[in-house]
């Protein structure tokens, strides 16, 4: 029957081999798929960092209801093809009790489908790291539950504060891709209320890296005399394109996204600054979907930085390679930790039995919940997206600090 | 190996060919897989524009996300091909699109729909743009960009293969056609080669390799090649034979020629050739010989300039002779005719040679054309008939000379027989002492001349030729016991033996020429007693060993020995020539012609035999002669009552004799009779033997006495045993002396017998048989003697 002998063992060794841990009563396996190499890896792992400080506590006070989360996580690459391989793998091989912490638009619109396909089996993805619409609207809005501010409200408040202080030629640059696709949408939409049209708008590829000159997009843009610049990348190529934009003597306020990762473009900006002794961190403003970690006096930042020093949590060692400099504390790893938060109560509340099927009933029987932030989370039946808030964030002394609605004057035109 | 033109130009056109078909086929597979290609990316695109466009309907009508739609322009524009793909709203607002970093001026103000053009992007390159409205342009249209390097490329990349494949192709054909070419044209250019070699070689048949056999490869083929091969190898075949036929032809033609050639100049003959003007063409080489003169310095000249001038003339009428004379048109020509001169030539040294000219015709054979001369030198041969002449006249004379010693003798002969005669008739009467001495002398010179007379007269016949042997039967024994008796007289007068015996093994009865048997004989044993002092002169006769003479022949030894002066070494064989003798003062002590032994050795060797001699000075001599016979029968001699041994079978015998070869001779005769002798060598010996016969009671009924005997003699012992023996025995006397005084004492005495010594067996046997028959008598008495020839002296 058997062409190789080796077969024979191999075999007995599946068949031996216990049951995929889904079913194991003592845990509760939580699949991601991220970047955790390539030019935007500094968002994988520091959101799994953040998560897995949480995690890493549950599990150290006794996990939920007796059962420890065990957090599995596959590098994508920040690629759409891999983001669904690794989907089916978690899901069917790892055994994922749900999906958590998904990075990238492109990425994770690509996996809704399989979400919907996988709908008889509950398979829901919490809180992943995008704020593009489909996952808020749509078809597969309902697979889908998130805990931050869409890209459109974080464009539509980039839009709305440069507007009221006078700046209304607004231009685009952006990813040419969905993530991209959603920010520029966000800020043509935002414009488009207040009676407004983009300026100009230029595109980068993804995958763009840092040493790589964006210095035609920086002419596209700036021969339509924009007032600010709505950045829609990753912080690779933001932090290039604020280079190049810097470089050419150009001061134009530039604002990115949450997605950005603050600390991982601040990181690339100060080393280069370093360089060529000039500061490219001024007129910069990032736009956050977490409070920013400086805030120690909300509790949610407290917890976060004391269970971060605690655990000092490190990424997955088979999913890094060669050095990479951790982040002590990072917007990315905050949003991480209150993504954790969120999935914890869920879980909770899903009592000793947890089952998928129940999953979104709970979720959407949460309600509203105090994280220690200033406002209360919140998710429901027609609410999949437990946070609105918006933060401003600016560069001072090397750090982002938060950018009172008030300081947005200093720009004003 | 270098490559004949004709294979490269095949293989040149073959590749040109292949080569260009291959670029040919590419390229035709290129343009039409370029349509393809084109019709086929144009399509693709207009799938995707149109796909984009039905699922745009949504995002743009209902949901308005761009970020969605975005995200399926991203999956499609990952299609291979797909350059970009621009979704415009209905006002022509770009909703999602591919370009970094921003959309180009040409696409965005492009308005139509479901058009398929080609569209160059400066800074990005070619595009094949297919659009679709979406829903019928009402929301807005798609762009897909296909890019027109892909569809290069592909094209390019086609083309790359198929010339690839083709030159592939081309390179297994090129290989093919090399290996086909080479293989039509190697063998051709095998042929070619082999036929230049045959062209250059002096001769085709190599016995060691034949030349063909490298063909034999390619001959094997079946197919044209082998045909051609083949045929090749036949003319090679063909032109060898007839090579061959031709080189063993030219090779007999030059053979005979030289054979021919070396005939003509290794003669002696002269043989010249003259033309029609009498020059001659060909002079052999033999003028050198003949004349002394160079046969190429003759060479287109008159050869009658060689002739003695007065025999010219007869030379030129005898060319004139055998050249015939003007044939009529048409008429046979006459072939051959020739003629015969002698003429007298002039040699270098201006001595003269006889030659003979004989002149042959032969202008009508076309090898030739013309008169063959041949000179034939017979000079010589003119000399040896002259010689020949001289020696016949020589002769002639010599024999007349013969004739008349011959005539002479016997007119000299016939009067001596007459003194011989008269003389014994005078001496028969009374005379007195005086008378009878000159008488004595007279009769004693005229035998001696008649004796020398015969001599010469013999010598003369012989050296003349005339002596003819003739052949009888005769009785060898009575031939020898008559001659031995002859001589019997001379030899008892110098108290001489003279025994004698015949071998068994010798017939009883031969031909040949007794008469000259005699003679030598006689001769010898004459001078034996000539020039033996004392002693004996022995003869014995064997037959040679069978086979020496032939079938029904014997060749008879004759031996002569004596006990005289001997003949020194030096002068043996000079005694055989005429008129020698071994001493010249011998002839004055001794005597004679010298002419004896030159007859007898002349006579032995006409009788087919040999004489010799041996002999040391002093000792005596042998002399030795053969003689060949045949043998013959005892009816060719008939006998009268040939007496019978038988009486005497079982008698005694006692001989008595002091001659031990006597004795000796005498004993074995008897013994062949049935005789027991004892042979004693003289009377008291005799006498002893008697008495001790008579002591044992036995007696001898022969008894033979020798009357010549020291101490005692024949007849004293005689008288002394008849004394004894009272007519008891047969006593029979063997003397040598006077016969007629000695058978007066016998008869005195009262013996039975007496015999003249040498005793011939015939005589002692009929004697011994009459004396036991109690007659007594002298039965051996006759003396017949020879016919004429005197002998010795």
């Amino acid at each position: 029957v058997s062409r190789c002998p080796a077969a024979w063992p191999v075999a007995l060794v599946l068949l031996a081999w216990p049951a995929p841990p889904a079913g194991a009563a003592d845990e509760i396996v939580i699949g991601m798929s991220a970047a955790f190499r390539g030019p935007s890896r500094g968002l994988g792992i520091e959101l799994y960092r953040g998560a897995r400080a949480w995690f890493d506590e549950v599990n150290r006070q006794g996990g939920v209801h007796g059962r420890k989360i065990r957090l599995v996580a596959r590098d994508d690459g920040y690629d759409p093809a891999p983001a669904v391989a690794n989907t089916l793998k978690l899901v069917n091989d790892d055994g994922a009790f749900l999906l958590f912490g998904y990075v990238g638009t492109p990425t994770t619109t690509r996996v809704l489908p399989l979400l919907e396909r996988y709908k008889d089996e509950s398979i829901y993805l919490f809180c992943p790291f995008t704020g593009a619409e489909p996952l808020r609207k749509g078809p597969y809005a309902g697979r889908v539950f998130n805990l931050r501010a869409s890209y459109r409200e974080e464009t539509g408040g980039l839009v709305k504060h440069f507007v009221a202080i006078g700046r209304k030629r607004i231009a685009v640059f952006y990813q040419i891709d969905a993530y991209g696709r959603s920010g520029w949408d966000g800020v043509r939409i935002a414009l488009g209320e207040k009676g407004l049209k983009m300026v100009g708008e230029a595109t980068y590829r993804r995958g763009t890296r840092f040493a790589q000159s964006l210095k035609p997009q920086v002419e596209i843009l700036r021969a339509t005399s924009p007032d600010a610049i709505i950045c829609v990348g990753s912080y690779a190529a933001c932090a290039a394109f604020a280079r190049d934009v810097r470089d050419a003597g150009w001061d134009v306020p530039i604002a990115n996204v949450s997605f950005v990762g603050s600390e991982n473009l601040l990181v690339l900006l100060e080393r280069h600054g370093k360089q060529t002794s000039r500061d490219y961190t001024a007129n910069l403003i990032n736009s956050q979907v977490v409070p920013s970690y400086q805030r120690t006096k909300l509790p949610a930042v407290t917890l976060y930085r004391a269970l971060m020093d605690k655990h000092r949590p490190e990424p997955p060692a088979e999913l890094v390679e060669g050095t990479y400099q951790l982040v002590r504390y990072s917007f990315t790893s905050l949003e991480g930790f209150l993504d954790a938060r969120l999935v914890v109560e869920v879980l909770r509340k899903l009592g000793k039995d947890p089952r998928r099927d129940q999953l979104r009933a709970a979720a959407e029987g949460l309600g509203e919940l105090d994280l220690g932030l200033e406002q209360r989370v919140a998710l429901g039946p027609a609410r999949h997206q437990a946070m609105n808030e918006v933060y401003y964030t600016v560069v001072e002394k090397g750090e982002f600090v938060p950018l009172p609605d008030a300081d947005w004057k200093r720009w004003r035109k | 190996m270098k490559r004949s033109r004709l294979f490269l130009r095949v293989l040149l056109t073959l590749v040109a060919l292949f080569g260009a078909a291959t670029v040919l086929s590419a390229l035709l597979a290129a343009w039409l897989l370029s349509d393809t290609l084109h019709a086929q990316y144009r399509s693709k695109g207009e799938a995707i524009a149109h796909t984009i466009a039905n699922a745009s309907v949504d995002h743009l009508l209902l949901a308005r996300d761009a970020a969605s739609l975005q995200a399926m322009v991203d999956l499609y524009a990952e299609t291979e091909g797909v350059g970009y793909i621009l979704v415009q709203d209905r006002d022509g607002e770009v909703m999602a699109h591919t370009f970094v970093p921003e959309v180009p001026a040409e696409l965005r103000q492009r308005r139509k729909a479901g058009s398929v053009e080609s569209l160059r992007i400066p800074g990005e390159g070619v595009y094949l743009d297919v659009s679709a409205p979406i829903l019928e342009g009402e929301i807005g249209r798609v762009h897909v960009g296909m890019r027109q390097d892909v569809i290069d490329a592909g094209y390019w990349r086609s083309v790359r293969r198929q010339s690839l494949a083709g030159g592939l192709i081309g390179l297994a054909a090129v290989v093919a056609a090399y290996l086909l070419a080479r293989r039509i044209t190697r063998p051709l250019e095998q042929l070619t080669a082999h036929a230049r070699k045959v062209a250059s070689l002096e001769k085709l048949y190599e016995p060691t390799s034949p030349v063909s056999a490298e063909l034999a490869p390619i001959a094997e083929r079946t197919d044209e090649i082998g045909q051609l091969a083949q045929a090749f190898r036949h003319m090679i075949g063909a032109l060898t034979e007839r090579e061959m036929c031709l080189t063993w032809a030219e090779q007999s033609l030059r053979l005979s020629e030289r054979k021919f050639r070396s005939l003509i100049e290794n003669v002696s003959d002269v043989v010249l050739l003259l033309n029609d003007k009498g020059e001659a063409t060909y002079v052999s080489p033999s003028l050198r010989d003949l004349l002394d003169f160079s046969a190429k310095e003759w060479i287109d000249r008159d050869p009658t300039l060689l002739i003695h001038p007065d025999d010219r003339a007869a030379f030129r009428e005898a060319l004139a002779s055998c050249l015939p004379v003007e044939v009529p048109e048409g008429s046979t020509s006459i072939v051959g005719e020739s003629a015969s001169v002698e003429v007298r030539m002039l040699r270098a040294d201006g001595s003269l040679r006889i030659v003979d000219a004989a002149l042959c015709n032969l202008r009508s054979d076309l090898a030739v054309k013309g008169v063959v001369v041949t000179l034939r030198d017979i000079t010589d041969r003119k000399r040896t008939v002259e010689l020949q002449q001289a020696r016949d006249a020589a002769e002639e004379a010599s024999r007349l000379k013969s004739q008349f010693l011959t005539n002479i003798s016997h007119e000299i002969r016939t009067p001596m027989h007459h003194i011989l005669g008269l003389t014994e008739l005078a001496l028969g009467t009374n005379l007195d002492e005086e008378q009878r001495d000159y008488l004595e002398t007279t009769k004693s010179s005229a035998e001696g001349l008649l004796t020398i007379l015969n001599d010469i007269l013999d010598f003369s016949r012989i050296e003349a030729g005339r002596l003819e042997i003739e052949t009888a039967p005769f009785r060898i024994r009575d031939l020898v016991g008559d001659a031995m008796k002859l001589m019997a007289a001379r030899a008892h007068a110098k108290g001489l033996e003279l025994p004698w015996e015949v071998s068994e093994d010798v017939p009883e009865v031969v031909v040949g020429d007794a008469n000259r048997l005699r003679r030598v004989l006689l001769n010898l044993v004459g001078n034996g007693i000539k020039f033996t002092a004392r002693g004996e002169v022995g003869v014995v006769v064997r037959r040679e060993p069978a086979g020496t003479a032939g079938a029904g022949r014997c060749a008879l030894r004759f031996l002569v020995r004596d006990t005289g002066i001997g003949i020194a070494a030096e002068k043996q064989q000079m005694i055989f020539e005429p008129f020698v003798q071994a001493d010249g003062t011998l002839t004055r002590k001794y005597g004679g012609t010298g002419l004896g032994l030159a007859i007898a050795r002349s006579l032995v060797e006409l009788m087919g035999g040999k004489m010799g001699v041996q002999s040391k000075l002093d000792e005596g001599s042998v002399f030795h002669f053969t003689a060949i016979v045949e043998e013959g029968s005892e009816q060719d001699v008939p006998r009268e009552a040939a007496p019978s041994p038988e009486g005497l079978q079982g008698l005694r015998a006692l001989v008595v004799d002091d001659n031990a070869t006597n004795g000796r001779i005498l004993a074995t005769l008897l013994r062949s009779w049935g005789v027991e002798p004892v042979v004693v060598d003289g009377g008291p010996a005799a006498l002893r033997a008697l008495d001790e016969a008579d002591a044992r009671g036995e007696k001898y009924q022969l008894i033979l006495v020798d009357a010549q005997m020291p101490e005692m003699d024949g007849y004293t012992l005689a008288g002394k045993i008849t004394a004894r023996l009272e007519g008891a025995g047969t006593l029979v006397m063997l003397s040598s002396a006077d016969r007629a005084a000695g058978a007066a004492r016998c008869r005195e005495l009262g013996l039975s017998g007496y015999l003249t010594k040498p005793v011939k067996p015939a005589e002692l046997l009929a004697a011994l048989l009459a004396a036991r028959a109690g007659t007594a008598g002298s039965a051996g008495s006759a003396g017949r003697r020879g016919r004429d020839e005197g002998y010795g002296k």
